[in-house]
């Protein structure tokens, strides 16, 4: 073999190696961080921390309070909305072009927006405008709209992988337009659209930028109403992190990252279990 | 793809090793300057006690937020320095003396040590008066039972005691005390014991920082508002103030640091941010003159 | 019977109706959002004057002489985006690479599931682990001058975070590539590294290109990582080892304490932040478009 040849071989046996050690180094990093929660938060979960009242200990049950308001309103908000436009935009294509660009475009954009300037609108609308001061509705409303895309797009998929015999078959039958999407569409898209809100759901469970400008980070009480501020487990990491509560901030981040990496598991579940809808085209029609 | 598994892993067993080797105070390294966020009252009493009143942040400050985050960060940073509440602090920082002088509550009453602000609580004077509850409160911080806690947790009392505190058993309702991180850890403690003896009261305390009770005080959110500087009328024109302990600002250090003393001067150029770069002190070896 | 079917026809239209009406909420809320942020921003930036805002370096909006000026933080966010699309960005297009052809197939799809699990990591995790693990690290073996904080820590941080969505991106873009290229590569004498690395990794280019725009979007709007790494002084950026602020942090930092002109300026930061935001998705948007294309 040629020198040269020998030399472009090597340069690029080099970088194979550079993408197998890029690997690890990714998987170490995975490591490294579940293994950081783990370690330094798993001695701190008590029954006390998880569900007593904060006095002179910390305890997160507040927060647990305020993170299930806080999935319920942005879900009851977001879900139906979300479905009903990601229906829009598939089943009644056949009209103006134009505004379905816009409403696309809308989709996109409210995506990349940056969830600090969420939290901003959030603040300036919720708090200061409608005069409600900090509140998990607030909060929750402002989440709604973040997720919104999220919902839209994944239920979008799940109503275009329906197959359009199924849709044909069911107007053939007599039925109209309302009564096909609700009986025939919605059902064989289920288990996609369940899985986006339960995906939903997790991001909810992420979220604390928005959080920290229109709930309040109070961490101390139980919100009692809609109305009330509150907190929620993603701010109560950045609150025991940065005000001196390290050992807290690792316990809350335990059971957060075990919260996150259930609704996973049961994203993943819910897919593989509920998918009755594909089995149709498989059969022979 | 096993050699390179075997390389990464000796790899990082030996960045386990060094890791592990105690570390030795390297003097040539960066002060760390750690300041507090600007709503603290202790943060505008140091700053003003070493000259700097009202002055910004020095270049490369590192902001904690609340007494609690500043002892924190000295715990595990070896080349920080920082100011934070006397009666706050563990045994697991160094505290430096200040031109000589140890930062004990002797020395604080007795003058000696002249980095210290009162810890105060602020209020609207109609709301406590028309309050049998609040007017209860007040006055137990001024009995033997709070001097007692007072004392024990570190703080100076600033007048002596004279009476017990009488139970009331008609008093029920809430209190709710906000503001200073400093003084909240006391006045939890105090808090507690109160409602131990008036158990159909429940006292809600929480942080936020002077500028939040300066605020919480004046908007009527809450009771009463706690503060550690000496009271500034402009900050809650509506208000009036009561001194419920004094408290030494420790000057503390990493307990690796090799340091002891630090002169007042020497805190001044470190935390001024218009020094001039010729003199200014960086590293922790400029310290030794 | 007739009234049946004009009762079916009646809720025909009020259901298309409504759905064009959640449809449109999104426009709506967009529309919103940017009333809210424009109406406050717009006429502040205005006010003092867009070169003392964009390019002011003093940041004192609680001082006697209230000062606005956000450059030193433009500069550290765009230090900290560009170093972690670097960082991110060349770890995981070559962890893609090595998932794509170097990693034996029974191993590719559990370690990319692993790497997806790195995405539903909350950020305030990442920057739990970033303040206490990563910001000693930095300050003990790195840092030449004993500080932790600042561009260096965050940026190793929100690389790892960015990591999954390039990662998984590039491999999508790698494994659409035809195969037909890498078989010929090989059949004309290619080692199986020349074949990955001037055939098909070229071939994958713009679908690489747009994840490490998406990575870098994400970023650059990242709040709560940063905030708890890089230290919060509102001074210039002189070094990748000092306590600085980005425009993220700032807003966060400020947006519970300030009120009035102070808040005004926090608002008009968020719609500059928006604006960078808004050209990196635009870039993404036209890449995908033209990748359609071909």
């Amino acid at each position: 073999m040629l020198s040269s040849q020998k030399r472009i071989k090597t340069h690029y046996s080099s970088l194979k190696v550079f993408s197998l050690i890029s690997v690890i180094i990714s998987l170490i990093a995975l490591v490294g961080i579940i293994a950081f929660v783990i370690i330094n938060g798993i001695n701190n979960v008590t029954y006390d921390f998880l569900f007593g009242k904060y006095d002179n200990t910390p305890s997160i049950y507040p927060a647990l309070i305020g993170t299930l308001n806080l999935i319920l309103i942005s879900l009851v908000v977001a879900a139906p909305i979300g479905i009903f436009s990601a229906v829009f935009l598939t089943e009644y294509t056949n009209l103006n072009s134009i505004f379905m660009k816009i409403i696309r475009v809308s989709i996109e954009t409210l995506a990349g927006i940056p969830s600090i300037v969420y939290g901003l609108f959030g603040y300036l609308i919720f708090v200061v405008s409608f005069n409600w001061g900090y509140s998990l509705l607030g909060g929750g409303l402002t989440l709604a709209i973040m997720i919104l895309p999220v919902i839209v797009r994944s239920t979008e998929e799940s109503l275009l992988s329906v197959p359009n015999e199924l849709r044909e078959g069911s107007y053939a039958l007599g039925a109209s337009k309302v009564r096909t999407i609700f009986k025939v569409v919605i059902p064989c898209a289920s288990s996609g659209i369940i899985t986006s809100l339960i995906l939903a759901i997790g991001r909810v469970l992420s979220e604390s930028a928005v959080l920290i400008l229109t709930i309040g980070m109070v961490v101390n009480k139980v919100p009692e109403t809609f109305l009330s501020a509150g907190t929620s487990l993603a701010l109560d990491i950045y609150y025991f992190g940065s005000y001196g509560y390290p050992n807290e901030a690792a316990a809350t981040a335990f059971v957060l990252l075990i919260l996150v990496l259930l609704i996973n598991l049961l994203a993943y579940a819910v897919g593989k279990f509920l998918k009755k809808g594909g089995n149709y085209s498989e059969n022979n029609y | 793809m096993k050699r390179l598994i075997k390389t990464m892993v000796l790899v990082a067993a030996g960045l386990m090793v060094v890791a592990c080797n105690g570390n030795k105070f390297d003097s040539k390294k960066n002060i760390c300057v750690i300041s507090r966020e600007d709503g603290s009252g202790t943060k505008s009493a140091f700053m003003e006690i070493i000259g700097l009143k009202g002055k910004s942040d020095v270049k490369d400050v590192v902001i904690a937020s609340g007494t609690a985050a500043v002892l924190e960060e000295v715990k595990i940073n070896p080349y920080a320095i920082a100011y934070d509440s006397l009666g706050y602090i563990t045994e697991d920082v160094k505290k430096l003396s200040v031109d000589g002088v140890e930062p004990t509550t002797t020395k604080i009453k007795s003058g000696d040590y002249k980095i210290s602000r009162p810890l105060n609580v602020v209020y609207k004077e109609s709301n406590v008066k028309s309050s049998d509850l609040l007017t209860s409160y007040l006055g137990f911080l001024g009995t033997k039972e709070a001097e007692k806690i007072i004392s024990e947790k570190g703080y100076v009392v600033p007048v002596e005691a004279t009476n017990n505190y009488q139970i009331n058993t008609a008093l029920y309702g809430t209190i709710k005390i906000s503001g200073s991180t400093s003084l909240q850890p006391l006045m939890i403690v105090l808090a507690a014991k109160y409602e131990a003896l008036q158990t159909s009261v429940e006292i809600e305390v929480s942080g936020g920082g002077s500028g939040t009770g300066y605020a919480n005080a004046e908007n009527d959110v809450s009771n009463f508002g706690m503060i550690s500087e000496e009271f500034k009328l402009e900050k809650a024109p509506d208000c009036v103030f009561s001194t419920v302990a004094k408290d030494g600002i420790a000057i503390i250090v990493n307990k690796i640091n090799t340091y002891t003393n630090i002169s007042k001067d020497q805190l001044k150029n470190i935390y001024n941010v218009e020094q001039d770069s010729a003199t200014k002190i960086s590293l922790w070896k400029d310290l030794d003159n | 019977m007739l009234s049946f079917y004009k009762f079916i026809a009646i809720r025909e239209k009020i259901m298309k109706a409504t759905f064009f009406m959640c449809a449109f909420f999104s426009l709506f809320s967009l529309l919103l959002i940017m009333l809210y942020l424009f109406m406050n921003g717009i006429p502040f930036i205005s006010k003092i004057g867009f070169s003392n805002f964009v390019f002011g370096t003093l940041w004192a909006p609680l001082s006697d002489v209230a000062s606005y000026g956000i450059f030193n933080m433009i500069i550290a966010t765009l230090y900290v985006t560009a170093l972690s699309t670097l960082f991110g960005g060349t770890l995981g297009v070559f962890t893609a690479i090595a998932l794509y052809k170097f990693i034996p197939k029974k191993f590719v799809r559990i370690i990319s599931q692993l790497i997806n699990l790195l995405a539903g990591i909350p950020s305030v995790i990442y920057g739990l682990f970033g303040m206490r693990f990563v910001v000693p690290f930095v300050r003990d073996y790195i840092s030449n001058n004993g500080v932790g904080y600042g561009i260096f820590s965050t940026s190793l941080v929100l690389g790892i975070m960015i990591l999954p969505t390039i990662v998984s991106i590039s491999l999508d873009s790698l494994n659409s590539v035809s195969s037909k290229f890498y078989e010929g590569a090989l059949a004309l004498g290619a080692t199986k590294e020349i074949a990955v690395f001037k055939i098909m990794v070229p071939a994958a280019k713009s679908g690489i290109f747009a994840s490490i725009i998406l990575g870098t979007g994400r970023a650059l709007g990242e709040t709560m990582a940063v905030i708890m790494i890089i230290g919060g002084s509102p001074q210039f950026p002189s070094s990748i080892f000092e306590s600085v602020r980005t425009l993220t942090s700032n807003i966060a930092m400020g947006a519970n304490e300030l009120s009035g002109d102070a808040l005004s300026a926090l608002i008009a930061s968020g719609v500059i932040l928006f604006a960078f935001s808004l050209m990196l998705n635009i870039s993404f948007s036209l890449i995908e478009s033209k990748k359609k294309e071909n």
